[in-house]
């Protein structure tokens, strides 16, 4: 009787372990596919570390913009951002034109690139 | 295999050793003169045509500017999405090595002279961190830049709705000697083509007449 609740309580916990475990695998698999989109889609001006241009392009990562309006960057790859800005005490105001051909599911997976690994902001991944 | 091998270290050794010497790129014509009863043969290299835009700062800009300067050419557009800001990465990351440098220059055409106007380069290069008087953005009629891309530098622009930004063009980096003589052409979207421009420069700049 002990043995089979012991027995019970090990598989509940491979169960919630290789729960977890998955939802992991699907975390690392976008953070993945989202660095291949942000390499092909916004590294050139951005650069692949995320840190801008002289006062051309401004910085993805560490930037207080984003830490400002983490939801906006969906719209800002979808529909381009315009007139002056202020990222990190420095004013940028060039044309960004918004990305074309990206889903929404790609648009997701680039925003949580930048969020994850340029800012941190992990708790915006659970949603 | 031991002799080949030998071989092949002699060869890297020979070529690998003397100063390297960049080639000069284009077509040449032969010229013969009759120097002293004898037969002289001389060889006369392409160069960069005369050419009139205006920079910046909205000073002309001709012939006259790059004079006895060694300078890196290069063709965008100020709203390019696609390859033009890691062209311009490159190309400051090589002008912040040659900031001073009053024999090194920096021209910067831009195709796109409808929308990059004196204002829109002037903002462009202020952004960028570019000295005016060593790193010039030019512009001017459309015709005449995309003729100096083509004839003078080998260079490809050429609107295109297709493309993004709608422009199709190289993203070459043209290195010019003192004479006006195009001397290599670099990928400017590749660092590693980057380090290779800086290298060259110097053997230009170490180059005798
Ligand atoms: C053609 C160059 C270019 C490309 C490509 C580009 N951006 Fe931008 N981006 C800019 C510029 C320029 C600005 C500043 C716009 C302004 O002045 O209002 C900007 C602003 C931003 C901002 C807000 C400011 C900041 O730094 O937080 C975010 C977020 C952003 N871009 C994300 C992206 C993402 C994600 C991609 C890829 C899907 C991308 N950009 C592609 C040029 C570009």
């Amino acid at each position: 009787m002990k043995k089979s609740s012991i027995l019970l309580c090990l598989f509940c916990f491979i169960f919630i372990a290789s729960c977890i475990e998955n939802q992991f695998q699907n975390a690392t698999v976008n953070l993945a596919s989202g660095y291949q989109l942000y390499e092909k889609n916004c590294s050139n001006c951005h650069q692949t570390d995320g840190s801008g241009l002289a006062k051309l392009y401004p910085p993805l990562l560490n930037a207080d913009y984003i830490k400002n309006n983490p939801t906006a960057i969906d719209s800002i790859i979808k529909y381009g951002q315009k007139g002056s800005i202020i990222v990190n005490g420095i004013e940028y105001n060039i044309p960004m034109p918004g990305v074309k051909n990206l889903s929404d599911f790609e648009i997701k997976q680039i925003a949580s690139y930048v969020l994850i690994k340029f800012n941190k902001l992990d708790s915006l991944l659970i949603q | 295999m031991k002799k080949l091998s030998i071989l092949i270290l002699i060869t890297i050794f020979i070529f690998g050793c003397g100063n390297k010497k960049l080639p000069i790129l284009g077509e040449r014509a032969v010229d013969i003169k009759i120097i002293d009863g004898k037969e002289v043969v001389d060889s006369i290299y392409s160069t960069v045509p005369n050419f009139s835009l205006i920079n910046q700062d909205g000073k002309v800009t001709n012939e006259n500017t790059i004079k006895d300067k060694i300078y890196v050419a290069d063709f965008f557009f100020v709203t390019c999405p696609t390859i033009c800001p890691r062209m311009k990465k490159n190309l400051l990351t090589i002008y912040k090595k040659y900031e001073g440098n009053p024999n090194v220059l920096f021209l910067s055409h831009t195709i796109d002279p409808d929308h990059d106007s004196v204002s829109v380069l002037n903002d462009f290069a202020n952004r960028l961190g570019a000295n005016s008087k060593q790193w010039l953005f030019l512009t001017g009629n459309r015709d005449s830049i995309y003729q100096l891309a083509a004839k003078g530098y080998y260079a490809t622009a050429l609107p295109d709705s297709t493309e993004p930004g709608g422009y199709v063009h190289s993203g070459g980096l043209i290195l010019v000697d003192k004479k006006r003589r195009v001397r290599g052409i670099y990928d400017g979207t590749s660092e590693k083509d980057a380090d290779v421009l800086i290298t060259d420069i110097e053997i230009l700049l170490n180059e005798k007449e």
